[in-house]
């Protein structure tokens, strides 16, 4: 490390940071990642700064003033309990960002760890890669209609629901790479020199999972965030008044000709979203493996 | 190939086996006695609970309780629906062609467009058309398939009353009266599959295209028309129709939730009913049959597959 911090021109920063920062350029250079990142970033200060960028309350019913049509005051309008659509809206981002990473959260944090043991361990494979096998067998919304019959109706539920849905998708994408470096030789050199098998796979074959896993994290992302907006549509996610863009949806469907404006937005915002999403997953594989292009639709719905 | 098709047959009983176990379990973790959504939570005294429990055979021990429900399930007999009293094949039976005609519709629009974009994509690679087809899949993917029935309802039925706004009705009225009736739904529904499929096609021409076979093609001074659609296109179309079964499973999938939008009697949303009803029989019969068929038209696809695709034979 020392040769090379001589050869490079900021020869005084530290070598992790000039890693870091030729990184960050790399990163800089992909469109797809910087426009998601753009379009998440106003997302996440909206979705943090809620309750002191609208004067309403986003639950608080005034039937004196349902459904107004947009205006200064009202923005995007007022539904049909007289709640203003924008406040909703920006309320709403918490719920699908909570929701959404949480959900993905878990899953990358119990998907890693049994795609780690199931591609280490072949008898905890057997179980495991069963299991994950049966879970990627339903269609994933029908699944989540299931659970949530299961659980019953709460914002938490449709969080653990998702981790469900989504964690086998990761489960499979660590079990690749580590089935893919298990063999290499410097992982039988640490084995060989006595350093225990926790310490090997957390220290050694993790980090050559990680890659794949955050694609597969930011691409669940975006899918929870769809989700959930879905099954909250159905009315068994999270559950109203609790302004989720999928609950505000839903009462406006009754609405779609007589104030079209209630439905316009928060779809909008959904889409939006997801998109954001959606291109940082598509971003980071580019960036990091563009032959990974073919394993996602696999991994993804297979 | 007969070998390989008995092989893959024999692999979908134990696939079958645990898609109906999972199902069974997951309706069991319900908190709470199932009893009482049968009774409506109406004021009953706890013998009528212990006796409608023991009629249903809940009060036995939980791994006879499956031993008795599996062999059932697996010939089709989920019982009696709680909600629509009678059994719960029949009312599957009323509801399934409903979704299967979305669902098939669905899929060939899908595979109609989506494979000529694709292609198109590829080979003008960096166009305009190859990036507006970008565009197209990422706003695809994104967009929830139920806003997008909103929207097309508010555009075609409300403000330009081309189509019916909601509804259906079955072929018994005439092609197309039930026709126009599932052009909104199914366009709604096939976006994100169209997404899909035509990035898939896409990748896989181009990785076709780059083979050297095609460069020889090329060489040997073929008409790039026929280097495209006799030489690519066939090898390229091998990987593509894998991909079919996988787009029909999330058609079925999307119905649940496009008709619940366009207020369509289908299975999803027998499905969705439900769930929010606690009618358990029926959620698991709808679960299953909704699971098995798209597992099944996998298998064909698998089959089918190896039939086209010599090489998939010695596999």
């Amino acid at each position: 490390m020392g040769s090379t911090a001589k050869r490079a021109p900021a020869a005084r920063s530290p070598a992790p940071l000039r890693g870091w920062r030729r990184q960050l350029r790399h990163l800089l250079g992909n469109r797809l990642l910087v426009i998601g990142v753009v379009i998440m970033l106003p997302i996440c200060v909206m979705a943090l700064a809620a309750p002191h960028l609208t004067p309403y309350d986003p639950v608080a019913i005034d039937t004196s003033q349902k459904l107004l049509p947009m205006s200064p005051a009202h923005p995007f309008g007022t539904d049909e309990l007289g709640r203003d659509v924008l406040t909703r809206v920006i309320h709403g981002s918490r719920i699908s960002l909570r929701v959404g990473g949480l959900a993905t959260l878990f899953a990358a944090l119990a998907g890693g760890m049994l795609g780690l043991l199931a591609g280490y361990y072949r008898v905890a494979d057997q179980v495991i890669s069963r299991v994950v096998d049966g879970v990627v067998m339903f269609p994933g919304l029908v699944l989540g209609i299931m659970l949530m019959a299961a659980l019953g109706p709460a914002e938490f539920n449709v969080v653990i629901a998702f981790t469900i849905i989504n964690a086998p998708r990761i489960v499979r994408v660590v079990r690749a790479s580590v089935l893919e470096v298990k063999e290499m030789d410097y992982i039988d050199a640490a084995r060989v020199s006595g350093i225990p098998n926790l310490r090997i796979l957390v220290g050694h074959i993790l980090p050559n999972a990680y890659a794949p896993a955050a694609v597969q994290v930011s691409l669940g992302f975006a899918d929870a965030i769809l989700a959930e907006a879905g099954l909250s549509f159905l009315g068994i996610g999270t559950p109203p008044p609790a302004p989720s863009w999928g609950n505000i949806l839903s009462d406006a469907r009754e609405f779609v000709r007589t104030a079209p404006w209630l439905m316009i937005i928060p779809g909008a915002m959904i889409t939006l979203t997801v998109m954001g999403m959606n291109l940082i997953g598509d971003g980071l594989r580019d960036r990091f493996d563009p032959k990974l292009r073919q394993a996602r639709a696999g991994a993804r719905h297979g | 190939m007969w070998g390989y098709i008995g092989r893959r047959l024999l692999a979908f009983i134990p696939t079958v086996l645990v898609a109906v176990t999972l199902i069974f379990i997951l309706t069991r973790l319900v908190p709470g006695n199932p009893v009482w959504a049968l009774l409506g939570h109406q004021s009953v005294s706890a013998e009528q609970v212990d006796a409608v429990a023991r009629e249903l055979g809940l009060d036995r021990p939980i791994l006879i309780q499956y031993l008795t429900w599996l062999p059932k399930a697996l010939s089709g007999n989920f019982g009696q629906s709680i909600f629509f009293e009678k059994p719960v094949a029949a009312v599957i039976a009323e509801r399934f062609p409903v979704t299967l005609s979305i669902a098939g519709l669905s899929t060939l629009l899908t595979v109609l467009l989506a494979v000529p974009l694709g292609v198109l994509a590829a080979t003008r690679r960096d166009s305009a058309l190859d990036h507006a087809s970008m565009v197209l899949s990422i706003f695809g993917v994104s967009v929830p398939s139920f806003w997008l029935g909103f929207l097309f309802i508010l555009l075609f039925a409300v403000t330009l009353g081309w189509f019916p706004v909601a509804g259906y009705r079955d072929l018994s009225f005439g092609f197309w009266e039930w026709l126009r009736r599932l052009v909104l739904p199914v366009l709604a529904l096939s976006l994100s599959q169209l997404a899909l499929l035509m990035r898939i096609t896409r990748t896989s021409m181009l990785e076709v295209l780059g083979q050297e076979y095609i460069v020889a093609a090329r060489a040997k001074g073929l008409a790039e028309g026929k280097v495209i659609y006799k030489h690519a296109l066939r090898n390229g179309l091998m990987s593509i129709t894998t991909v079919v079964g996988l787009v029909f499973a999330l058609t079925l999938g999307g119905s649940v939730i496009i008709e619940e939008v366009f207020a369509i009697p289908g299975l999803g949303r027998l499905i969705t009913n439900a769930a929010v009803r606690r009618d358990y029989p029926t959620l698991e019969g709808g679960m299953a049959y909704l699971t098995l068929v798209a597992l099944a038209v996998n298998l064909l696809v698998d089959i089918s597959y190896s039939l086209i695709n010599p090489r998939v034979r010695y596999g």
